[in-house]
Parts: structure tokens; sequence; C-alpha cells
């Protein structure tokens, strides 16, 4: 590895984590608001302000700065040539950062209360919606990036498959480039337009629809990271090898198609869409539990392969054999577990029939804080400790703090979500700042909720414990700077130009995305419908 | 993968461009016979099967958003809503007239002729018989000055007031007056029984009932036109709440406030009238 760009993936790990720290504070603050307990806290403008502040940087600003730092690492470390251009790279971060810098004040100002989701015809100070396009403008520039990088590389080896970790990357950078079109539509042509104050009407309906094609494939973006750190980097750190690179393949592949055309099942209560396509994207996102079944059995075996190479033997006897203290392999097995329970509650928010019962209640926010926070995250943190040594040269003092940290992680996002899902069956809706506990019909709920506070704060722990055992990363001894991937049992010489580009990805995007929203989109433009008149929570109207 | 390892070389993939040809034809069958198939259950089979009473062409159509041959009955409240409650209706230009409203405008017209009775501050000379207007919404304003204007709300006093303004000129007195600082009052809760408290907070669903608040509170996250009802007479908001279940007053909107005043007792009246009067805020 000759080639480094270490102050660039530092910079955009650094600002992720930042951000991400604050954003844990305000979550367990809110969590504290809605158990009641201290009503000298409870007042609904800071409690929205707050959740709109938490929902913009988990959703926007942690994700995308973390998710671009790791495509660099991962295309310089795995291609071993210089990125196409670094001028650019740090172009992209700049414009994230002023997007951040512009949105976040206008959100703790209270001047864009309208939450992560913006639900015109809420209207907040254009300043946020401008800082967020920044945001996605900016990480449009990774996209480029990641492209023009593997295409250069497939240019110089021809034939040749390209790394895994590599194809995962630019089929998550292509996921993203499709994923934001939505809701970089609604942002320019519906809600900056309002908020300067060009329109007074909103399309509800149009909006909803172009936020729902961004909101749930955004999932699979934050996903997309670690999918291909359990192909590429955990049976290496379990000491094995990866069982089948083609499957690796074929997962992204997949994950890029059927995470897009099925954002419909946000809105199986809306009344703007025929029932036809809200039958068809619950089809497509049945889908998207292929490449996830894929995925498990594929990791499953390659950690049975590590098992049994550390004299695991039996039918079961291999687990034990793992090296359960490296933090990668933990992280891998709890985000695996929490990935099942956040799984099976999308089963049912994906069903048609099913999700009535649920439908916005908390039962969603426990599912999708699971998925964030149970899968995603945790890996995220494996991440950042497997590649932070490579970035500053240094090895952690001990690893008891990290295992540390990450248990803790795992068992504060099952202690708060659990109480969640049992609130949602009972009934008790999400978005709302606190509940009259006085009242008996809910006043069990408060136990639950204080419950999942407590969860709350387990978290913010775990969070801060892992800015601490990044910093104390600097303490270190000396390490081995070069990154290693996995290899695979047969590792590929040749592979089906269908899983070596993206064209034919591309080309069935289209495709889907024309079947599940062509029309659900242009009916808009044909039905006579009836626009919503803009209320402005800068102004106060 | 940044180093490859020289191992036995896999069976898997070719750069044969017959196997890439057959991926590429493999993968797009299916993909198109799964939303194919997806189509065809979703758009004929299942509204065929479910939706009763309608002809097949009807329930595809229902399916695609689209009403079909199918006949849309008449709308029940149509034909009663022939005489509309009020003429208000909160369009694009209604709320450019609010917003481009000017409370230094509306200042003359509250002094010489609102403020004998509302006063020029907006409190009430005789709060029994006229409403506190000082922080009231200026949408609730325009709109009542526009039914007394129109006959849909009837007052000997107010009609031949509103009927020589023009439109902008209320606008402007509803900004003037909603610019006001109202009285600092909290409603008197320790005043009524709970199921008061209860009522104006929450509703009683069994009735129907929804909480006054919702629409009436601070909020007001309610119709445009509902006023806040914090800081009135108590005597007043209980004869308001009569005509309306009375039916003597029906510049309500789809009936709201006469469908639910009717169901009031005249002890929830009258405990609810209290309960909004107020009490001091540092009380």
């Amino acid at each position: 590895m000759t080639y480094r760009a270490d102050r660039l993936i530092l910079a955009h790990f650094g600002v992720a984590f930042a951000a991400f720290a604050l954003a844990i504070l305000l979550g367990a603050w809110q969590m504290t608001v809605r158990s009641g307990l201290e009503p000298a806290f409870t007042s609904p403008e800071a409690y929205f302000a707050s959740v709109t502040a938490h929902g913009t940087i988990m959703g926007y600003v942690m994700p995308t700065l973390f998710i671009m730092g790791f495509g660099y690492f991962v295309s310089v470390t795995t291609l071993d040539r210089p990125l196409p251009s670094l001028r650019l790279a740090w172009a992209g971060f700049w414009l994230v950062i002023v997007g951040v810098a512009m949105a976040l004040p206008a959100v703790f100002s209270g001047k864009a209360t309208v939450l992560y989701t913006f639900y015109p015809p809420l209207t907040g100070s254009v300043f946020y919606y401008l800082g967020l396009v920044l945001v996605v403008v900016g990480s449009w520039f990774w996209v480029g990036l990641m492209i023009w990088a593997m295409a250069g590389w497939k240019k110089d080896n021809p034939g040749k498959p390209v790394p895994l970790a590599m194809y995962g990357n630019v089929a998550n950078a292509f996921l993203w480039l499709w994923t934001t079109v939505g809701v970089a539509v609604e942002l320019l042509f519906q809600v900056i337009p309002a908020s300067l104050g060009w329109t007074q009407t909103i399309d509800i309906g149009l909006a909803r629809t172009l936020f729902a094609w961004t909101l749930h494939p955004i999932v699979y973006f934050w996903l997309l990271p670690a999918y291909i750190v359990f192909y590429t980097i955990a049976p290496r750190a379990a000491g094995g090898r990866l069982y089948s690179d083609m499957m690796g393949r074929l997962s992204f592949l997949l994950l890029v198609l059927y995470s897009l055309p099925v954002g419909m099942h946000h809105l199986f209560m809306d009344p703007e869409h025929g029932t036809g396509f809200k039958f068809l994207q619950m089809m497509l996102t049945v889908l998207v539990t292929v490449p996830t079944l894929l995925t498990i059995f594929t990791i499953g075996a390659s950690m049975e392969i590590a098992g049994r190479l550390r004299g695991g033997k039996g039918l079961f006897g291999w687990i034990g054999a793992l090296p359960w203290d490296r933090p990668m392999v933990l992280a891998t097995c709890l985000s695996f577990v929490l990935l099942g329970f956040g799984g099976f509650g999308g089963i049912i928010n994906m069903s048609y029939g099913m999700n009535a019962m649920i439908h916005n209640t908390s039962w969603v926010t426990a599912h999708f804080h699971l998925i964030y926070g149970g899968t995603v995250v945790i890996m995220y943190f494996a991440i950042a400790y497997e590649f932070w040594p490579k970035l500053v040269g240094r090895e952690p003092l001990s690893l008891k703090p990290i295992r540390l940290q990450l248990w803790m992680w795992a068992i504060g996002m099952v202690v708060t979500t659990f109480p969640w899902h049992i609130l949602g069956l009972e009934g008790q809706p999400r978005r709302v700042a606190t509940f009259d506990y006085t009242n008996p019909m809910i006043a069990h709920w408060q136990n639950w909720t204080i419950v999942s506070m407590i969860g709350g704060y387990i978290l913010l722990t775990s969070g801060l414990l892992f800015v601490w055992n990044l910093l104390t990363l600097y303490r270190g001894a000396e390490a081995d700077r070069q990154m290693h991937y996995a290899v695979a049992v047969y590792p590929p010489h040749r592979v089906p130009s269908a899983l070596n580009g993206f064209d034919l990805c591309n080309g069935l995007v289209l495709f889907l995305m024309l079947m599940a929203y062509g029309y659900p989109v242009a009916q808009f433009f044909f039905i006579k419908d009836y626009p919503a008149l803009v209320h402005r929570v800068d102004l106060g109207n | 993968m940044s180093e490859t390892s020289p191992l036995t070389p896999g069976p898997i993939g070719s750069d044969h461009p017959a196997s890439d040809r057959s991926w590429r034809i493999w993968t797009s069958v299916f993909i198109a016979g799964f939303v194919l198939v997806s189509l065809v259950i979703g758009f004929v089979i299942l509204p065929w099967r479910s939706e009763s009473g309608v002809d097949p062409f009807t329930a595809i159509c229902r399916a695609l958003g689209l009403p079909g041959s199918e006949k849309i009955p008449p709308d029940p409240g149509a034909a009663k809503a022939s005489a509309p409650a009020s003429n208000v209706t909160w369009t694009i230009e209604t709320n450019r007239l609010l917003s481009n409203a000017s409370a230094a405008k509306g200042t003359a017209l509250a002094k010489d002729t609102c403020g004998a009775c509302h006063g020029e501050d907006g409190k009430s000379t005789d709060p029994e018989q006229f409403p506190n207007l000082a922080g009231q919404s200026q949408a609730a304003i325009f709109k009542e000055l526009a039914d007394f204007q129109s006959g849909d709300r009837k007052s000997d006093i107010m009609a031949p007031i509103a009927q020589a303004l023009t439109r902008e000129q209320m606008a402007d007195v509803a900004a003037y007056y909603a610019a006001q600082k109202p009285d600092d009052l909290r409603a008197a809760d320790s005043a009524v029984m709970l199921k008061v408290d209860l009522l104006a907070r929450e509703g009683d669903p069994k009735r129907g009932i929804p909480s006054c608040d919702s629409c009436h509170g601070p909020s007001r996250s309610g119709p445009e036109d509902a006023p806040l009802l914090l800081g009135q007479s108590a005597p007043y908001i209980e004869k308001q709440i009569g005509n309306f279940g009375s039916q003597t007053r029906h510049n309500d909107v789809f009936e709201r406030m006469r469908t639910i005043a009717h169901q009031l007792t005249p002890e929830e009246a009258h405990a609810l009238a209290i309960y909004y009067h107020g009490m001091p805020a540092s009380n």
C-alpha cells in the first residue's frame, strides 16, 4: 500500500463522530423528556427542535461523512492507487461542512423544527434546506470520485475482478446517487421555493412520494459499509477466509436493485396512491430479504471456516473457538443478532396488512433504531477500531474497553428499543413530546418509557466511551499501517461483467424505478388534487 | 484483495462473452418476471376478488387510484351545505390578505370605532357582552367580522359596523388586535372538576367530543378560524356555547361547534366557561 489519504479520511471520520456524540446526547435528553420524570425539562418546542437535530445528524451528517471517509479508505487500500483527485475530495468535504454549518444553527435556533423527514407543508428556514442540499452535493463529489477510481483501475487492469470491497463501495455510490434523486427534487422544486416565500402551496402527495423514494434506500446506503465489512474484513479478523466472493458481489448488486423501488411501504396508510402500486412495492420490499439471507449464510459459513481452522469441532464447537476477544468478531455477531430483531420488526412494517397495526407508533421508531443503531452504527464502531490504528499508526492500549463499549451499545439498544416495540403495539404514537401519565388509560406506559430512557443513557455512556477509546489510541504503541482484507476460499480470477461493473445494475434499477414510481409520480401532473397551504414554522404561522 | 493470493483458480465466472450474456438475460428475465407477477396480483387478481359490487374494469382502475367507470355517489353533505355556514374560505388569497395586513393601518379604526366596546388595547369595556380581542388570533377576528358583514353571524350592533368595512380594513384591524398584549392568564383548572379539565384537554371520545384545546388551545392546531378562548369572560363563553347548542349561532364551518355544544350538559358548558375565563398565571 503505497498511497494514502489519511488526513482526508480522518477529517471525515472526526467530524462524523463529533456530530454523533452531540446527537446521542440529544437522544438521551429526548428520552428524559418523554419519560415525564422531569416535567421542568418538558417543552414541546425544545423537544421537537432536538428531534430535528438528532435526526438530521444521525440521518444525513454522520453516516454521509462516515461513508465518504470509508469509501476513500477502501478505494486507496484495495486499488493501491491514489484517489483520482484529492482536491475534489477535499472540496466535497468542505461543501458538507459548510452545509452542516448552515443547517444546524437553523435547527438549534428553532427556525427549522420540521423533523429530519421535513413533513411539508411545515416549512422552516431556507438555511436548513440549503445546508442539506450542500451536504448531498458534497457527497456527490464522493460518488463521482469512487466511480472514477474504479473506472481508472479497470482500464489499467482489463478483465480482472474489481476487489470485492471496492465493488461494494461503488455499489453504494450508485445506490446513493439513485437514492438522493427523490429528496433533491423535493427540496429543490417544492420545499425550498416554499421556504423562500415564492410559493404559497405545496403538493403534499408528491412531496411525500419523493421523500419515500429516498427514505428507504437511504437506510441501505448506511447499511452497505457494514455489509462490505462482513464480507471483506470480518472473516479475516476471525482468522479464516471468505466463503464466497461471488456471493458478496451478488448481495451488493441485489441490495442496490431491491432497496430502491420500495419506499412506498412508508405510505401504506396514505391516500394518494392506488393499492396496486403499494402492493407492487411491498412485493419488491420482500426481495430485500434475499441479499440479507445470502449474507447471513455466507458470513456464517466464513465464520465456521475460521472456527474450524482454530480447532473448533462438532456441530457448534466452532462458535466457541472463534476469537471473541477481537472487536470485529464481536461486533459482527452483535450486529447480526440485532439485525435479526430489527429485520423481524421490519417484515411486519412492510406487510401491507400488518403495517396498519403499528403504523405511526413507537414500534416504527424501535425498528429503525434497531437497524440503524444495532446493525449499522455498531459496525461503524468496529470499522473505526479497525481503520483508526491504520490511519494514525497506533495500537489500542487495551481491547477491554473496546469490547465493553460494543457490549454496552448492543445492550443499550435492546433496553431502549424493546420497550418501544411493546408500547407501539399498545398504540403509543411516535413523534409526540410528552404524555399525560396521570391519565389511567396510559399510566402504565410510563414504566416502559423509563426503561427505554435507561437504555438511552447506556447508549450515551457507550457512545462517549467510544470517543474515549479513539482518543486513547493516540497514546498506544506504533502499529502496522498496512490494511489487509479477507481472502476468499477461491479468490476470483474472472467474474461475469454483470458482477464486475454496474451497467446492467443501473439499467435494471431504471426499469424497476419506472415500474414502481413512474405512474405514481406522473399522476400528480394530471389528476386534480388539492395542494396544501405552506406553514412557515420559522415565521410562526 | 489488495494482495491476490496465488491459490487454485476458482471455477467461478469467466470472461467469456456468452457467460456474460446469459447473466444479463437471466437476471433481467427474473426481475421482469417478478414485477409482472406482482402487477398481475396487485392490479388484477386482488382487486377483482376483494372489491365486491364493481365491475372488473373499475376494480383495476381503483388499484391504479382512478375512479374508472364508476359513478361517484354525490357527497351526502353537499346538498345540506348549499347554504355555507360562512363565506370565509382559507384560500391562498385570504391568507395573503391576512399576511399583508398592517396593524398600524388598523390602529385608527380600532381607536375610532372598535375601542368603545372592545377597548383600544383589546381589553373589553364590558367583557360579558363584548369579547376581549387582545392577542386573539388574526384569522379568527377577520372571520367573525366577515361573517357579521355577510350575515352568517347575527348581531344588531356588529352588522352595520362590519358592513362599512372593506376586507383589507378587516384584515388590518384584526392584525392590530392580534398584536395587543393580553392579560397573563392560565386555565382555571383548580376551579373546576377534574373531568372538565380532561374534557378541555383530552375531550370525551365516547361522545365523539374532541378536546377543546386541540382547536382553541395555545397551539391552535385546528382550523384557522378557531379563536383562543383563554381570557374571555365566563358568561360570554357560556352564552356562545348555548347559542351554538340551540343553533342560534351557526357560522361554524362543518357544524363543528354546533355538534359539540349540542352534546354538552349545561353544567359542563358552565364549568368550561369558568375554566377558560382563566386565572392569573402567577397564581
